[in-house]
């Protein structure tokens, strides 16, 4: 008996194997067509967009091309490309990374992972990419000596309110400064409690927050401790009285609690969320359009009170790909002004591409006005290798002692300067007296390209 | 099912008493708040979003009922449903199989071994269960990029089995020394050799108990979400981290919902299969030996 | 008598010894493979993590990675994890020990019941932690709450402080995992014999003074053994946690994964991960103690 039984484990096993098996392959091969593998990380909104819109407009325009996206969020793609490019199984693969982790791939202690893609940039760059974008291909060639990565969608985080309930305060505009008399501190002080949404958590929005914020009041977001920065800790702590105690837990989907009347401004939010708060949908009520403000924020004090966080994906090709000339022409094809401005209508990412912007809608929508202001003055986070532990750390020593278990105002100095002297360290350990004596110093910045 | 030691020949009188009423009332309060979280999972399958996932104050009875969210949730997905479900289902009979496999050898070893010996042994096994799976995990993903296995069903199914193994083996040793001792030796001098002895005489006995350890094998490996995380095909999770990743990340909810909907359903069932091979003897014969 | 007798020559005393033995190693042979994974797949890591702990990129040797764990607040994760874990035992001993002493005695729907205490362990522990996220959640007031406006009594928002955050991990996890100590504890029940309760009832004792001197010294072994096994896993809690409260209050097993996660942070992963091993060594060491005193 015992034998039927090790017989039905067997059989079922080997079945449920060959369906995974089965079920996994793709269905259409032929001996002339190449196929692309394109790794990214999208919203699974925008990967639909990318699956059903996009990739099938290029495969129309190149039959003998066939597109096989895969969706994996940017840490893992380090990960996944790395083992590829050591395994020497690169296959034709293009990937959409983040901007900061790409970093990781560049820098890596396998040396750079990526191919040089100075010969090939002209092919796949179209000349009429937006100034500041430009700006980052000629800082690769003096940062890495080559080109590496191409801009494909620049992102920008912006502030969003529900102008119904401002207005209802007595608030006629967003606000206008951080401090003043039409501030974010004012309105939040008059709309009460629970007001404000901020990411929290230990994620990258935390992050980028204050990254934004300490540029704004004139600091140096990566020493943590100047008086710039300082100054933006405490204005934080004094709104976190305000803000929606769900920041502690900053799960992505609580952009939502705008449309649902849970908290009314919701400060830095990557555009994508646009479409989904005006549409609505089974996950998202719908907002109306015209109960919504968007625009880029408050502006700061000092030299850099309007400058703005550019985040966003790049293109890049791994080491060891082959069939280049397949991964050129969909590059050029993602960066074309027609794939770009329809990746910025339906998902609303920026594009980088100018001539995208020609031929909009006649109205055109708020989110895509207020992004081309804050494209105007682009702040760029460095692609140092260590950006991550940077976040982390500050997320451990200033935004936990001190907003999350209310260390408040006396604490921020101690705490700046404590995160300071454990980045430095790091540095120390991890890469050497050197970069950890440049750190000190000051040495690495915000990039105003 | 469980089934305690019946109580000695004193006749119980079902009589109207306090404690009877205590007894009672005290099962109902504990049998609807175990039960509540299971019927909040089919609440929010059939829900409207706005009336749980996003109500600032939701209701505990629905107002309405919708398909909606299991249509969205299955059909939004960019990684289909199918191949996750078949390759959760893949791992889990991998791991069930190789828990049966390596664990009746392994009882049966330990359950001949001197008591000693077979004690120290046993040991291991359970200061395996005991270790962290995650500080395993993360090493062990280098020997799995060398060989290429990265993010493969083999890979994940090796590591879960850590999981499986101890539980099967406490469960197999048990039934086998239960069993009479001179069985074996009995069939071997009838002209079997030790292997057809053990295949053929001692394994059929102890089925009770392989099919609880096949059983929860099976369930332990198809709720394993730590080594599926670590060791991960983006091309293709499995089921538990699809949940996880359309939850934490920036994923639909919906997903979640249909997807936790679907995943729940046969395990609720297996579980009420299952409870019927779990003799509390069984059990307590691996604790004392 | 076995049939593998051979060397009739030999006398007897030594035909046996020689048969003891050439059981025993066949015996660990059979053991073999087993150990053989077991060894590769846990224990190598396991050693593999505590020696990376002690590496960074430029230092062969150093305890860096632990300072700097301290100094981001090593000492609160081990707090809150600890406390995590003494809580959900205390909730789950003291729910299972009323459980199983319910099902120890017959009553109308008993099997039914029984049914329904171990229906949790069948729901996958992201599905668990996603429901209970809606029960207890960030923003808005929840399930829960919901309940406990259906008693009269104010909503309470859990996971805004520390103690209510891990309270409301605490609840989920035990809801989870309760079942499994009930197992074990009906188990126990089941090897008390009965003539003892009878023996005592007849001496006079009352229901409370005999499940005191009754049933918990025939319980001990069983609730040392359920108490050990599920400490370390609840020292190893992970998806749970992470999904209700994701990085806030700090736990060793999210920080490990966070800093895994983060480039470059394999080494400070490991040394976290190393800690987590250090507190589930003591509970291994305990098992062999307590286990070996037998």
């Amino acid at each position: 008996m015992s034998a039927v039984w090790a017989i039905i484990v067997v059989v079922v096993a080997v079945a449920a194997g060959l369906g995974g098996y089965f079920a996994g392959k793709s269905t259409t091969s032929s001996t002339s067509t190449v196929t692309v593998t394109y790794y990214d990380d999208l919203a699974s909104s925008e990967a639909s967009f990318m699956t059903g819109t996009l990739i099938p407009l290029f495969e129309a325009q190149y039959p003998n091309i066939n597109v096989n996206y895969v969706n994996i969020d940017a840490g893992s793609m380090v990960t996944k490309i790395s083992s590829l490019v050591q395994g020497n199984d690169v296959g034709t693969t293009i990937i959409g990374e983040d901007n900061l982790d790409i970093g990781e791939l560049i820098y890596s202690s396998n040396g750079n992972e990526l191919m040089n893609l100075t010969t090939i940039a002209p092919l796949m760059e179209p000349t009429t990419m937006i100034p500041s974008m430009a700006g980052i291909t000629n800082y690769e060639t003096t940062a890495f000596g080559g080109t590496y990565f191409l801009p494909y969608r620049a992102n920008t985080p912006l502030v969003w309110l529900n102008e119904t309930t401002l207005k209802s305060h007595g608030i006629s505009s967003p606000p206008s400064d951080f401090l003043g008399s039409n501030s974010l501190m004012t309105d939040a002080q008059r709309l009460g409690s629970n007001s404000v949404m901020f990411q929290g958590g230990a994620g990258d929005d935390t992050a980028t927050e204050m990254f934004q914020w300490d540029v704004q009041f004139g600091g140096n977001p990566m020493v943590y401790n100047d008086s710039g920065d300082l100054a933006a800790m405490s204005y934080l702590y004094s709104l976190s009285k305000y803000m929606n105690p769900g920041y502690k837990q900053a799960i992505y989907s609580e952009y939502a609690g705008l449309a649902e009347g849970k908290y009314s401004i919701l400060d830095y939010q990557w555009p994508y969320v646009y479409s989904l708060l005006t549409t609505g949908n089974t996950t998202v009520p719908a907002m109306p359009a015209d109960t919504l403000w968007v625009y880029p924020g408050p502006n700061g004090t000092g030299a850099h009170a309007a400058a703005h966080v550019i985040g966003g994906d790049v293109i890049a090709i791994p080491k060891g790909a082959t069939n280049v000339w397949a991964l050129q022409l969909f590059g050029q094809f993602l960066l074309s002004a027609k794939a770009q401005q329809l990746l910025m209508v339906d998902t609303g990412n920026p594009a980088v591409n100018a001539a995208a912007y020609i031929g909009l809608p006649a109205n055109q929508t708020v989110v895509d006005s207020a992004i081309e202001a804050a494209l105007e003055n682009p702040v760029f986070r460095p692609p140092v290798p260590w950006i991550e532990t940077w976040v982390q750390n500050f997320y451990n020593d200033i935004f936990t002692p001190v907003v999350l278990n209310g260390g408040g105002l006396s604490a921020i100095a101690g705490d700046a300067a404590h995160a300071n002297s454990q980045m430095e360290s790091y540095l120390s350990s991890t890469y050497g007296p050197t970069v950890a004596s440049e750190y000190s110093a000051g040495d690495f910045g915000p990039l105003y390209v | 099912m469980i089934d305690p030691r019946p109580p000695a020949a004193t006749h119980v009188k079902r009589r109207f008493t306090w404690s009877n009423i205590g007894l009672y009332a005290t099962v109902v309060v504990l049998s609807i708040a175990l039960l509540f979280p299971i019927y909040l999972i089919f609440l929010i399958a059939f829900v409207p979003d706005k009336y749980t996932l996003f109500s600032g104050r939701p209701p505990l009875i629905p107002p309405t009922l919708t398909l909606a969210n299991l249509q969205t949730g299955l059909t939004l997905s960019t990684t289909p449903f199918i191949p996750s479900m078949l390759l959760s289902l893949e791992i889990a009979f991998m791991v069930g199989g190789i828990a049966i496999g390596l664990g009746i050898p392994t009882a049966y070893g330990l359950s001949r071994l001197r008591p000693t010996v077979a004690y120290g042994l046993t040991t291991i096994l359970f200061v395996v269960n005991m270790l962290p799976s995650i500080t395993i995990a993360i090493p062990i993903t280098v020997p799995f990029i060398k060989a290429g296995l990265y993010g493969s069903p083999i890979a994940i199914a090796l590591t879960q089995e850590l999981l499986a193994l101890p539980i099967t083996t406490f469960l197999l040793v048990g039934a086998f020394q239960a069993l009479p001792r001179d069985l074996e030796s009995q069939a071997r001098v009838d002209g079997a050799n030790r292997m057809r002895a053990l295949y053929g005489n001692l394994v059929p006995l102890v089925r009770p108990a392989l099919v609880a350890a096949f059983l929860l094998s099976w369930m332990l490996s198809w709720d394993e979400s730590t080594f599926a995380l670590i060791l991960y095909n983006p091309a293709n999770p499995t089921l538990p981290v699809e949940i996880f990743l359309a939850f934490t990340g920036r994923g639909n909810p919906d997903i979640a919902v249909a997807f936790s909907f679907i995943a729940t359903v046969p395990v609720i069932i297996l579980t009420i299969f299952l409870q019927k091979y779990l003799k509390g003897e069984d059990l307590a014969v691996g604790v004392r030996g | 008598m076995d049939g593998a007798r051979r060397n009739s020559e030999a006398p007897r005393h030594v035909r046996d010894f020689w048969h003891r033995h050439t059981d025993q190693l066949i015996a660990l042979i059979f053991v073999a493979p087993a150990l053989a994974y077991v060894g590769y797949f846990a224990f190598y890591p396991a050693l593999d993590t505590i020696v990376l702990s002690f590496q960074t990129p430029i230092h062969p040797f150093t305890t860096f990675n632990y300072e700097y764990n301290v100094g981001s607040g090593l000492y609160t994760w081990i707090g809150n994890t600890l406390w995590l874990t003494a809580g959900a035992l205390a909730l789950q001993f003291g729910l299972a020990l009323g459980i199983a002493s319910i099902l120890s005695r017959p009553f109308r729907g008993r099997s039914i019941f029984a049914t329904i205490a171990i229906l949790p362990i069948g729901i996958a522990t992201v599905v668990a932690g996603f429901t209970f996220s809606q029960i207890f959640p960030g923003t808005g007031s929840g399930y829960a709450n919901s309940i406990l406006e259906f008693f009269g009594f104010g909503p309470y928002y859990w996971l805004n402080s520390t103690s209510g955050a891990l309270a409301a991990v605490v609840i989920a996890d035990s809801w989870k995992n309760t079942a499994l100590v009930v197992i074990i504890l009906v188990a126990g029940y089941a090897s008390i014999p009965q003539s003892l309760y009878q023996a005592a009832a007849i001496d006079g004792a009352g229901p409370l003074r005999r499940f005191r001197y009754v049933t918990l010294p025939g319980l001990r072994s069983f609730i040392v053994i359920a108490l050990l096994i599920r400490g370390a896993q609840e020292v190893n809690i992970f998806q749970m946690a992470y999904i209700m409260i994701s990085s806030y209050p700090q736990l060793l097993t999210v920080q490990i994964y966070v800093l895994y996660e983060t480039a470059g942070g394999l080494y400070l992963a490991s040394a976290v991960a190393s800690v987590l091993l250090g507190i589930v060594a003591v509970f291994i060491v305990l098992v062999l103690v307590i286990g070996g005193r037998r």
